[in-house]
């Protein structure tokens, strides 16, 4: 698994303990370390920037609120992941996700930054087949593709075996590449 | 390797997450199928969009979040602190009732409450127990056995009679054996007092002839 390795010059376990002795600067440090990181990994599982930043929002609150149950059992960055997977997962069952992605792709301008029209396209395109898939499709392809998690800390995170997320993951490429075919993706060219 | 085979595998082939046997095996069915290599050229350009999207910006505003877990805090230890008092003040409760001793009790239609030791609670005797009727061949076992009983010191009783009789006719037939033998000693005396008598009274007359000697 990825994170902000324990042997940096202050590492998150120790930022957490400071922390939870009340030690606000040490809490801003975190956020600031793991802030993008989060909130990429959130949009990739929630939807659009503007959702992101909320459930990232929520997620530094939950986890601030929940300093005091953190032990150094396993590592910083499984928990915060976990914390965020749930988030997202209760943030689909309110219900203030997909839709909104899809609308956005219909309404105008996209909020992704992009350079060329063709490309913009493409990317809506992509965006919003991965948002389309089914629940557990779209994390393991998010945790794989964006997180470049291995599936046996994968399968430790979600309590699920590697064999069944890959399974999985290999079923959420071919949907997704069927979905893209229809919409017109051309095949790569032979060589010769 | 068939083409189905091959097309299993091609998605973690893509990544790399197939293991190097079975990567080696695709690569050789890859090289003579057109049609797989377009499969895979396809996810190969998934992956590579999918990779290139472009990360959205996120924004996390930290004194909200501060002012935020304060307020959710301070709920929280308010919600304690009432729960506190609650539990608190039902102890207290249970404890005025067992040393107060307050007794509460309802039925027939009221509620009774009381200070002190409650009075105590006539209990009903227990109903008396019904003996279980014996079976007749058991009762007439038990006449059986009285009357053997009963026989036992009748024979008893008869033998001791018997045996006081014999002693009493014993001791009777030597009571008269003593008289018989007195009786024929009184009876000798008299004779002989009887013959001292005619003797003097007859000289040289036999008393036994009855007259006199001529």
């Amino acid at each position: 698994m990825t994170g902000v390795a324990t042997g940096s010059p202050t590492s998150d376990a120790e930022l957490m303990r400071r922390t939870q002795r009340g030690d606000p600067a040490a809490f801003a440090q975190l956020v600031r370390r793991w802030q993008p990181k989060m909130g990429r990994f959130l949009a990739r599982l929630a939807g659009p920037a503007a959702d992101a930043s909320d459930l990232c929002q929520e997620l530094f609150l939950k986890l601030y609120l929940a300093r005091d149950r953190y032990r150094e059992a396993g590592t910083f960055s499984a928990w915060l992941y976990r914390l965020a997977l749930n988030l997202a997962r209760d943030a689909q069952r309110r219900g203030r996700r997909w839709p909104r992605l899809l609308e956005a792709a219909d309404e105008g301008p996209s909020q992704w930054p992009t350079d060329e029209p063709q490309r913009q396209e493409e990317q809506e395109q992509l965006a919003a087949a991965l948002a389309e898939l089914p629940e557990a499709q779209r994390e393991v392809v998010v945790l794989r593709l964006f997180e470049e998690m291995n599936f046996e800390a994968m399968a430790r995170l979600l309590g699920t075996p590697a064999t069944t997320l890959k399974s999985r993951f290999a079923a959420a490429l071919v949907r997704l590449k069927e979905r893209l075919s229809a919409q017109g993706w051309a095949e790569p060219e032979m060589e010769t | 390797m068939t083409c189905n085979a091959a097309r299993e595998q091609l998605p973690l082939f893509v990544t790399g997450d197939l293991p190097s046997e079975v990567a080696a095996d695709l690569t050789t069915h890859l090289q003579s199928c057109a049609a797989c290599q377009r499969e895979e050229g396809m996810l190969r350009r998934l992956v590579s969009g999918l990779g290139q999207l472009p990360e959205p910006e996120t924004s996390v505003d930290l004194p909200a979040i501060f002012r935020e877990a304060a307020r959710q805090e301070q709920r929280v230890g308010r919600r304690w602190r009432n729960l506190a008092l609650v539990a608190t003040a039902v102890a207290a409760g249970i404890l005025l009732l067992l040393f107060v001793k307050v007794e509460i009790r309802g039925g027939d239609g009221q509620w009774v409450i009381a200070l002190g030791t409650p009075r105590p609670v006539e209990k009903p005797s227990p109903p008396a127990v019904q003996p279980t009727p014996e079976p007749a061949w058991k009762q007439f076992e038990e006449k059986l056995t009285a009357l053997q009983e009963n026989l036992d010191l009748v024979l008893q009783d008869v033998t001791q009679r018997d045996g006081a009789r014999r002693q009493e006719i014993a001791a009777l037939r030597g009571s008269l054996e003593s008289v018989k033998q007195s009786a024929g000693a009184a009876l000798a005396a008299t004779q002989r007092d009887v013959s001292a008598m005619y003797a003097a009274l007859f000289p040289g007359r036999n008393p036994t002839s009855g007259g006199e000697d001529r």
